[in-house]
């Protein structure tokens, strides 16, 4: 049996759907069309599902490690499979990663106000009231987070009714000719939709904070399953609206969908997405300042509230010196491929120190099984 | 402490959230709903209406500018007045036949790249100089600018459905060019919807009349709806066209290739005559007959008129590449298009319609 965290501390395990989910949408939904278009061109809907259906592969994997791990999550399995220093030198490789995540979000969504909204506000100040929020969520604990995700999944939802509107104008003889394409461009396309499902990886820190965890599988694989089709539903649609050509030049496709609704009384309709991203942007920043604060408490003498103010600082800096299209970009792309090693080739290759640890020798815990 | 934490954490925000304000009072700023642009020398002139809420009760004002660039006409506007100018609210873009037929890439570029402005922005040549198409809004009323008046015709059918969102899509697609309406001022400098502009790319190229933008409608197969004027037995009849479509298909295999626009018309026939159809219901496929014929050999001549000038704005194009997976852009409109055969069928429905005799 695997390890579980004190139940007044967990959470039920269907909220693992909603965690996992929630984990994963982020800043990256609001530009992936553009990215993925250069490959695949009009089959790209075909790599963001297949990516999507591997993130079931990878739940799998995740729940085979952490099953065997002493407490649960990542930052001990670290420690119990590679010895105390090497351990802790990979705990605070993931706790870089984890940062970088959270700065990637904040610093594009930075980008997206300024862009869209308001041109005169620097960086720093968006970081800071942003991350002012996240580290108020954070401060309230694992369970604090989990109902926001179940809310924050809830309340963006409903905007994707209004997709309706623009597919007014959808060009269904986008899609044609299907299949269309060799091997490398789907794998292009594909590489590039992976921030669409990063995240999920975050599980590797909550999952003793789920009841029953080791039986919770379902909920984790209805969660990347709703990923997946949502991703699905703003494929199609953006490229039914947009055609190739338009999607290159593009910026936000998922925002400029927005720009065709009109009413009479509202002018900006697509401010309502903008700032419906902040519900899409806070569980995923939530979770990973939580999960940071928790690698900083069990690898240095800090309490936990200090390693939460510690890891939102840093944070700051770097989105304080991230202000220019540069530094935008270089964040997004390292963060692109440290994702894309964590998920296809971390966590496959820790699956596979357990496997070999439980196979020569005797298994890692002795409750484990 | 866990009070105090919040209460400060609030405090902070507000006062950092305060800096986003951008307060501006509407009748304290000028909004520009419509710009005009010509050609002046090696610059652009830009003409833009606002409404004025001060001195003219929400009537429209005029101001007028130049450089080489929207943005750095905007700042010549702003350099005259004493009230700030934002143009989030612009809902025309005019264009001088003289700029749209050097190509408006550099204007469509910054306007695509506006984050302020929405895809239902009307873009439209005018026959005269913008500058007077503007002009005339001078002392009118909000109601009466051009995007109202397109907006009208748009829905009953007058006018083929077009915005700064299509014109971009068949900007960018490979299999299709873009067109827009043609405005002009009639006699009592009223704006009216003189024909359609179809581009190649991003160039001007030729001006569809009414009677021509009406078929041309039917050739895109959106929203097809309109007046058809036609004779039978030597007499001149309208067709009011209440719902239609329009399919079009590729035949490769032809040789040359061959475009076929399958065309389904709905309607009745009203005209001076009275109601015909209801006194001799035996006419009814003579006159269907009659009508299909005749907009057939219009819409044929009207493609051969696009396909002559080079041009292929109902994207006959897009529609051979969704069927041809080698499909080529340069190779198709090199050899394949100047030569291809445009097969239409045309079915018309007519219903018995008229209430007097």
């Amino acid at each position: 049996m695997s390890y579980q965290a004190s139940l007044s501390k967990t959470v039920s395990p269907y909220l693992l759907w909603f965690l996992i989910h929630k984990s994963q949408t982020g800043i990256a939904v609001l530009d992936f069309q553009c990215k993925i278009a250069h490959g695949a061109e009009q089959d790209s809907w075909v790599s963001v599902l297949l990516v999507g259906m591997s993130m079931h592969l990878v739940v799998l994997l995740m729940f085979y490690v952490l099953k065997h791990a002493k407490k649960g999550d990542l930052i001990s399995l670290h420690v119990q499979l590679f010895g105390k220093w090497l351990g802790t030198l990979l705990n605070g490789v993931f706790w870089l990663y984890l940062l970088l995540f959270v700065c990637n979000q904040l610093v594009t969504y930075s980008q997206v106000i300024q862009t869209l909204v308001s041109p005169d506000i620097p960086t720093w100040r968006v970081g800071l009231v942003f991350l002012l929020l996240f580290v108020y969520i954070a401060d309230g604990g694992f369970r604090v987070i989990t109902g926001l995700s179940f809310w924050f999944v809830l309340i963006p939802s409903l905007l994707i009714i209004t997709l309706f509107i623009p597919l007014q104008y959808a060009d269904w003889r986008n899609f044609l000719p299907v299949f269309n394409h060799a091997l490398p461009d789907y794998a292009y396309s594909a590489e590039r939709s992976v921030p669409l499902y990063m995240g999920a990886e975050l599980l590797l820190l909550y999952y003793p904070f789920i009841r029953d965890n080791a039986k919770a599988i379902k909920w984790a694989h209805i969660g990347v399953m709703h990923s997946y089709l949502l991703y699905g539903i703003f494929t199609i649609s953006a490229f039914a609206y947009y055609n190739l050509g338009q999607l290159k030049h593009s910026v936000w496709p998922t925002l400029g969908m927005s720009k065709i609704i009109h009413f009479t009384f509202l002018e900006r309709f697509d401010y309502f997405y903008i700032f419906n991203w902040i519900f899409i942007i806070t569980p995923p920043c939530c979770l990973v300042l939580w999960g940071s604060a928790r690698i900083l408490r069990f690898s240095t003498p800090l309490s936990g509230r200090v390693s939460l103010w510690v890891t939102a600082a840093i944070v700051f800096v770097v989105v304080t010196w991230s202000e220019d299209i540069l530094a935008v970009g270089l964040l997004e792309t390292i963060s692109r491929y440290a994702g894309s090693i964590l998920l296809y080739g971390y966590i496959p290759f820790l699956a596979l120190c357990v496997l070999v640890s439980n196979w020569i020798r005797k298994p890692l815990v002795s409750n484990a099984g | 402490m866990r009070t105090k934490l919040l209460l400060g954490m609030l405090t902070l925000s507000a006062m950092l959230l305060a800096g986003c304000g951008n307060a501006n009072i509407v009748n304290r700023i000028r909004i520009l709903v419509a710009v005009g642009f010509d050609r002046d020398g090696e610059l652009c002139k830009g003409t833009v209406a606002y409404p004025n809420y001060i001195h003219r009760k929400g009537s429209l004002a005029i101001m007028k500018g130049t450089g080489n660039d929207p943005k750095l006409i905007l700042q010549h506007l702003s350099l005259q007045t004493p009230r700030k100018i934002r143009y989030n609210k612009i809902n025309t873009i005019v264009f001088s036949r003289e700029i749209a037929a050097g190509g408006i890439t550099r204007l469509i570029d910054t306007v695509a790249r506006d984050p302020s402005l929405g895809g239902n922005v009307l873009l439209a040549v005018s026959s005269c100089s913008a500058e007077k198409v503007i002009n005339s809004l001078d002392r009118q009323e909000l109601e009466n600018s051009p995007y109202n008046v397109v907006q009208q015709n748009i829905r009953d059918g007058n006018v083929p459905l077009s915005n700064l969102y299509l014109f971009l899509h068949d900007y960018y697609s490979e299999g299709k060019d873009p067109s827009m309406p043609s405005l002009r001022l009639d006699a009592e400098r009223q704006i009216e919807v003189d024909g359609y502009a179809l581009f190649k790319k991003e160039r001007l190229r030729l001006v569809l009349d009414t009677p021509e933008m009406t078929l041309f409608e039917i050739l895109l197969g959106k929203k097809v709806k309109g007046e058809v004027p036609f004779t039978y037995k030597g007499e001149l009849f309208v067709m009011s066209i209440h719902h239609g479509s329009t399919r079009l298909s590729a035949n490769m295999r032809a040789v040359p290739a061959a475009a076929r626009f399958e065309v389904r018309l709905n309607g009745g026939i009203r005209s001076f005559q009275g109601n015909r159809i209801a006194k001799n219901l035996f006419e009814v496929d003579d006159l269907a007959a009659s009508i299909e014929h005749q907009l057939m050999e219009k819409l044929v001549a009207l493609l051969k008129k696009i396909q002559a000038n080079g041009i292929d704005s109902v994207g006959v194009g897009e529609e051979f590449r969704s069927v041809d997976r080698h499909w080529n852009a340069a190779e198709f409109y090199r050899n394949v298009y100047p030569a291809m055969k445009f097969d239409v069928r045309v079915k018309a429905t007519l219903k018995n319609s008229g209430a007097g005799e």
